[in-house]
């Protein structure tokens, strides 16, 4: 057997022994008298030891080994693992997962720099190993590794590989609906089997490949859990990461898009939320701190909510801080959870007097925004001061395909994501009520009368910043007042909606892409695709209008 | 130098010929759910989407009568734009700098003016177009 195939048994030993570690670990964070995760943790440990010391792997032999004692001796003297020596575990899998990541080409004197830089981490409390192979021109081994790779059965693929074929995919999609239409004139039963039967094929090979790009939503929890322990750590706070991913899936370019602002909102909820132990026990709360993470799936749409039991935020002294910077010039009679969040966005604001080790920056939730209106996503936010904030993020589950609703509006089609729509009805305008605020409409249905906009009004104010509201605006054109309209009951910033619009046309599947330069930062649109006929459509994110 | 020169609101203006893709057809313009200023909406070209630039609103010119437009499509490694022209006239190689042809210019978005057999014929900058759109989108959002 080859050196490399040796390596390659080395690896999967390795991981092996580091997911049990990190199995361990979160048991030992939610039970740390529980003796039983140490033992398993040393158990590994111990393996880990064996095996590098037959590859001759002595930093990692010395690693594991300075590991092991540091545990015992927890152990002996019966002290509770903390986030201390969790912190330090971490650190040294990853340091362990580097220097297996580096193999097999830095089997060289570098190794001795990886063992004195983990040794002195070890000893400082701190493992910082930044290793990078640098020794590419090892082309033999190199060989011999692609060799091993190609009669693997697993190969790995770039998804953009995947986007471009997804891509084409909707390209052919679009000569069968030419198809299409070339029929209706034509009446050709033969070709209407044949196109069905396209149809039909194009279907399931979009949806193989589309599962392809589909991960589980747990794939970065872990990572997430590594960076609360450490900002636990830096922050003294104690913290129960609560998490429930419902084995959801989803894209993985939606995946890579959330990380940051996942641990962002999270490092704000330990960092702004989560009160100090002292203050926590003087409002008559647990000590430790609860964070959790919730994924949900809704239609087309992953909701992730991430909740803790803080302080929340105190609005009167946002609001103020906010008016003193100039961030607002006015504020509403009300303040709501929809105000608040405006606030929150507005770029660069930032609540923090000072800068903390772990937030505060000004790098704020305007950022989260940001990042999510990217991938045709949206947040809200329910705040309950001295009790805890809730923050909701709604995102695509694919980039790729939403079921929409074509409907006419003025002289255009847009298509509006069936899935934001509750309820799709007709009202006379006798049904409705005018009032100086706006038009709502009298429906025994809903709770709050929802308010009547006509598209139209909608997307034109959104320009202008005026009043999408205005009661003098008309609903429909054209349309004498006896006709019934059509409306879209959709909420809008969690608010009961009646969108009017002109007609309804049909409902498809389409591909969504995403809006490029210079259009790509309209508020409100999640992507655009192309119809049949060829005409470029909008899919709007009519939530956020 | 090459240029790819075009007519519209009564001047001459011209591209660097290294900015230009292709020349289409005049086709149906996709409003824009929010309109913004100097886009005059979208286009579906070879299954992307282009935006088209109101060249009479970026160049404050008069639109005599109404007619189709030809598109002249350019496009860079982050923009796929499009220019309304009246009349495509085509390439045409121009001497470098040469005195008495070619003069500087405080025009918004003009580069130089050639002076070709009595003609002004204005090179777009097309960076500056670039930026600017860019800049007037981030404003109304």
């Amino acid at each position: 057997m080859s050196e490399t195939k040796y390596i390659k048994i080395f690896s999967t030993e390795i991981d092996t022994h580091i997911s049990t570690i990190n199995a361990a670990v979160k048991v030992l964070r939610d039970a740390p008298k529980n003796l039983e995760p140490a033992r398993i943790i040393m158990q590994s440990l111990h393996s880990i030891k064996g095996i590098s010391a037959t590859m001759g792997f002595s930093c990692v032999v010395e690693v594991t080994h300075l590991l092991e004692e540091l545990i015992e001796s927890y152990s002996r003297k019966e002290i509770p693992l903390t986030d201390r020596p969790v912190t330090l575990i971490y650190d040294v899998l990853e340091a362990i997962e580097e220097f297996k990541n580096a193999l097999p080409e830095e089997l060289d004197e570098n190794v001795e720099r990886v063992i004195k830089k983990i040794r002195n981490g070890i000893r400082s409390g701190s493992v910082e190993v930044r290793y990078k192979s640098k020794d590419i021109d090892n082309k033999i081994s190199n060989s011999v590794k692609e060799m091993h790779r190609s009669i693997d059965n697993n190969i790995k693929i770039n998804v953009s590989i995947i986007d471009k074929l997804i891509d084409d995919i909707s390209e052919l999609k679009y000569t069968e609906s030419a198809l299409k239409t070339l029929n209706e004139k034509l009446k050709s039963y033969k070709l209407k089997h044949l196109i069905r039967k396209i149809e039909g094929q194009l279907r399931k090979l979009y949806n193989s490949l589309v599962s392809l790009k589909m991960q589980p939503f747990s794939t970065i929890t872990n990572a997430l859990e590594v960076a609360i322990s450490k900002y636990c750590f830096s922050t003294g706070k104690k913290i129960n990461f609560i998490v429930s991913t419902n084995n959801i899936l989803i894209d993985s370019s939606v995946l890579k898009e959330l990380i940051a602002p996942l641990i962002h909102l999270i490092r704000n909820a330990i960092d702004h939320g989560i009160e100090p132990v002292k203050e926590r026990e003087d409002v008559r709360k647990a000590p430790k701190g609860n964070v959790t993470l919730t994924v949900k799936k809704i239609h087309d749409f992953a909701e992730i909510t991430i909740e803790d039991d803080g302080r929340g935020i105190i609005a009167e002294s946002v609001i103020k801080k906010a008016l003193d910077n100039s961030f607002i010039t006015y504020t509403p009679d009300e303040i709501d959870d929809n105000f608040l969040l405006y606030v929150l966005t507005r770029a660069g604001f930032t609540t923090k007097s000072e800068v903390s080790t772990v937030s505060g920056r000004g790098i704020g939730l305007d950022i989260v925004k940001s990042s999510l209106e990217n991938i045709g996503g949206s947040i809200t936010l329910e705040n309950s001061e001295g009790h805890g904030l809730k923050i909701t993020l709604k995102v695509p589950v694919t980039t790729a395909v939403i079921r929409s609703l074509l409907v006419k509006t003025g002289e255009e089609t847009v298509a509006i994501p069936v899935s934001s729509i509750e309820r799709i009805m007709l009202a006379e305008k006798g049904e409705f009520r005018k009032t100086d605020s706006g038009t709502y409409l009298d429906s025994p249905l809903e709770l709050e009368p929802p308010e009547v906009i006509s598209l139209h009004t909608l997307l034109e104010n959104a320009q202008d910043g005026g009043d999408a509201s205005s009661p003098t605006a008309p609903l429909a054109r054209g349309k004498s007042p006896e006709e019934e309209l059509c409306l879209l009951m959709i909420k809008i910033r969690n608010k009961p909606t009646a969108i009017v619009v002109d007609e309804l046309l049909s409902e498809e599947d389409l591909f969504i892409k995403p809006l490029t330069q210079p259009l790509k930062k309209i508020s409100s649109v999640l992507g655009y695709s192309i119809l049949g006929d060829g005409l470029p459509v909008f899919v709007l994110d009519v939530n956020s209008l | 130098m090459d240029i790819f020169t075009f007519y519209i609101g009564g001047r001459h203006y011209a591209f660097d010929i290294d900015k230009v893709a292709e020349v289409t057809e005049p086709r149906r313009l996709v409003s824009i759910p929010k309109s913004l200023k100097y886009i005059k909406g979208v286009i579906n070209f070879k299954g992307m989407l282009y935006s088209i630039i109101d060249t009479y609103s970026i160049f404050d010119l008069e639109q005599k009568h109404s007619q189709e437009h030809d598109i002249i499509i350019l496009e860079d490694e982050n923009y796929r734009l499009g220019f309304l022209s009246e009349r495509v006239i085509g390439a045409l190689t121009i001497p470098d700098f040469q005195e008495g042809i070619v003069s500087e210019t405080s025009e918004c978005f003009i580069k130089y003016i050639y002076n070709l057999n009595n003609i002004d014929v204005r090179l777009i900058d097309t960076k500056e177009v670039f930026k600017t759109i860019e800049i007037a989108v981030t404003c109304y959002m």
